[in-house]
């Protein structure tokens, strides 16, 4: 009967993935300060709650472990002995274990092998027995007791409260037996989460797009068009508006705070200062902005590149920051926040920025480059992002994993995003990495050029207007047509020239609408044939061949069911 | 008016276990994530005849449960299972002293617990 369905296997994990987290956080924070009774009982009761629940399910040697880092935390909690760095450091190297543990449990419903968790087990005990033999405790500890209550309880007829011969007086007892509870709980409210099949989400979302496609093609129906019918036409919009905010509300589902990745990235930051003997410290900011779930995974590994660069190419070390007459600690900020439609995620460092010599020079080195080219300062930041810019040999010597800063901008790319570098030499670097909010419904302004339709993102139309004579200026050395825009030249981007179409036919200028956009390298103007309206789109990627089509984002489905090039503003320029 | 077994606890894994456990048992079972929560539960809830509580939780404990409960008439005679991982002599006393029906330490064989509960059912019955 003590069967463990699937039920709890999935609660463990998720339960145990909030605890572990926890825990690690409650870790880094005793890292910096030294923690208050409350953080310390916070700790204990996480490792706690882990240790009773693997019992539940049988899970021995997950459940040990937890139960070798409760003894030690036991020693801070109850004999007031001081968290030192040792023991963070085993205690966030069984973090990491428990961690795998949880992921192995998710995937195969299975404990930890017992004898790769052995030996950390070991040195926490041992670290634990050295600790306790030392004068500061001069008590039993707590777990030794414990241990001979346990075997009396379980072998005794559990049906009575076991009659136990005890010393000591009442009333000290009955205040000893407040139980614990978390402090300042009394305002804590719980937030109850559902767990959900991310799939299941992603198929509710293409049905809103169809369901959206479907309510057009009853509302805009040719033969409810042209008759009078007031009723019906506020009646739809009504149907209309209802869609929109169900799509608006599915795409909101997908939302999930940063702040257990910013959390994660604590660890990476502390672990490359450690590598590299330097002081770092890892500001957080914005960690309550929600991104949509599948970018969050996805920028991990991006984000973990990012910041050991920072921590090993961006920080001086201490002898070097002090001739320099900066602070000993190295500080990096980690932010995020909604920007527009789109998401801004930030690592700012203090250190010594990018040497544009050097890059030059390796640039050159690895045939990116000729060697009679004179780069502009924005061009040699562009080398960093250039596959081959760093060696596997210094990917796995200074950053850890095989993720260079290509594969950064690939990864922002794919999420219709983009990496801006900047970075003032001594002052420190700054990474962008910019990305829409969501990845399935975007405003845009739908357009039409020739025969074609062109979807762009709200956020980056900042003027339409009709050309009037007198405005365009011919660039007369290239040929570029640039238009004149207040006190700027903006140049001229035919989205059918775009695609090698050579035809100019109505290619009059004059009289003709022009969309301006924003763009990553500054405006370019639009000429159209037809605004046709702003309206939510419902994206869907390019595959096979079609994903090469230039500066298209995806194809976005419209509500009349027609088909718009979704484009992405920022490579209107290559 | 089926009778209810009310299982508090703020770990859903114990929850989880408790409740199928109980159920494949027989029992009906409801759910609650601590002290506060157990006593909200026992006010809505007039068809429950046994309450089985972890010890250590946020917000409201099982001692501070039993204790509240022992000042409600409707709740006073009660019987009330500590399912717990702590063993401190002094917790043990104080529960039996607020007339803990038993103390079992946490993880305890399925058997186990629906033979109890059997037990104080049959005993409240009687």
């Amino acid at each position: 009967m003590n069967l463990i369905g699937e039920e709890e296997w999935a609660a463990f994990a998720e339960e145990a993935d909030t605890v572990i987290r926890e825990i690690e956080e409650a870790l880094l924070g005793m890292e910096r300060r030294a923690p208050n009774a409350e953080e310390i009982n916070a700790l204990y009761r996480g490792l706690h709650t882990l240790k009773g629940t693997s019992s539940f399910l049988s899970l021995d040697s997950f459940g040990h472990l937890a139960h070798v880092c409760e003894d030690l935390v036991s020693l801070a909690r109850d004999h007031g002995m001081a968290v030192d760095a040792p023991m963070l450091t085993l205690l966030l190297e069984a973090v990491d274990v428990l961690r795998q543990g949880v992921e192995r449990i998710r995937i195969e419903s299975a404990d930890l092998d017992a004898k790769a968790v052995e030996p950390l087990c070991q040195r926490i005990t041992v670290a634990f027995r050295a600790r306790r033999g030392s004068p500061a405790v001069a008590a039993p500890a707590p777990h030794e007791v414990h241990e001979v209550v346990e075997v009396a309880l379980t072998e005794a007829e559990v049906f009575e409260v076991p009659a136990i011969e005890d010393g000591g007086d009442a009333g000290a007892s009955a205040a000893e037996a407040r139980p614990r509870t978390r402090d300042g709980g009394a305002a804590e409210a719980r937030t109850e989460y559902l767990r959900i099949d991310g799939a299941k989400v992603s198929a509710l979302m293409d049905l809103a797009g169809e369901l959206g496609l479907a309510c057009s093609a009853v509302t805009r129906h040719p033969d409810v068009a042209s008759g009078d019918l007031e009723g019906f036409a506020s009646a739809a919009h009504r149907l209309e508006l209802l869609v929109r905010s169900i799509q608006t509300d599915l795409s909101a589902l997908r939302l999930v705070p940063v702040a257990p990745l910013f959390q994660r990235m604590q660890r990476v930051v502390r672990d490359a200062a450690l590598r590299t003997g330097k002081e770092v410290e890892l500001q957080v900011v914005g960690e309550d902005t929600e991104v949509d779930k599948v970018m969050l995974d996805q920028i991990q590994d991006p984000l973990v590149h990012v910041l050991r660069n920072a921590v090993d190419h961006g920080i001086e070390d201490a002898d070097e920051r002090a001739r320099l007459g900066k602070p000993a600690c190295g500080r990096i900020v980690l932010s995020a926040s909604h920007q527009g439609g789109e998401v801004v995620i930030g690592v700012r460092d203090d250190g010594r920025g990018v040497d544009r010599a050097r890059v030059l020079a390796k640039a050159r080195e690895r045939g990116l480059c000729p060697p009679s080219a004179a780069p502009s300062d924005a061009e040699i930041l562009d080398f960093v992002f250039l596959p081959g810019f760093s060696t596997k040999k210094e990917v796995d010597e200074l950053s850890g994993r095989g993720v260079g800063m290509d594969v950064v901008r690939t990864t922002v790319e794919s999420l219709r995003g983009h990496v801006h570098l900047a970075s003032r030499q001594g002052a420190g670097s700054q990474v962008k990495m910019t990305m829409p909010l969501t990845l399935a419904f975007v405003d845009a302004m739908v357009i039409r050029e020739g025969e074609r339709l062109f979807a762009l993102p709200i956020e980056k139309v900042f003027e339409v207007s009709k050309i009037e004579r007198g405005r365009l200026v011919t660039n007369s050395a290239d040929g570029h047509v640039l238009l004149r825009v207040r006190d700027t030249s903006v140049p001229v981007v035919w989205l059918h020239r775009f695609w090698g179409e050579k035809s100019d036919v109505g290619c009059e200028l004059e009289g003709r609408v022009v969309v301006l956009v924003q763009t990553l390298r500054g405006a370019v103007a639009l000429p159209v044939d037809e605004l046709i309206g702003n309206q939510q789109v419902m994206l869907k990627p390019l595959r096979g061949l079609l994903s090469t089509i230039r500066a298209a984002a995806g194809c976005g489905m419209l509500r009349t069911g027609d088909v718009a090039i979704a484009l992405d503003c920022d490579k209107l320029h290559d | 008016m089926d009778p209810k077994i009310l299982v508090v606890d703020d770990s859903m894994v114990v929850r989880t276990h408790l409740k199928r456990t109980l159920v494949a048992a027989g029992f009906e079972v409801i759910e609650a994530v601590d002290g506060v929560q157990a006593l909200e539960k026992l006010t809505e809830e007039p068809n429950v005849i046994l309450v089985v509580s972890d010890v250590n939780m946020p917000r409201m404990g099982g001692l501070e449960l039993l204790e509240r409960m022992r000042q409600v008439e409707a709740l006073r005679e009660m019987p009330v299972l500590m399912l717990t991982t702590e063993a401190q002599i002094e917790l043990v006393k104080r529960a039996k002293e607020l007339g803990a029906k038993g103390w079992m330490i946490k993880p305890l064989k399925a058997e186990l617990l629906v033979a109890t509960v059997r037990k104080l059912m049959a005993a409240k019955a009687a």
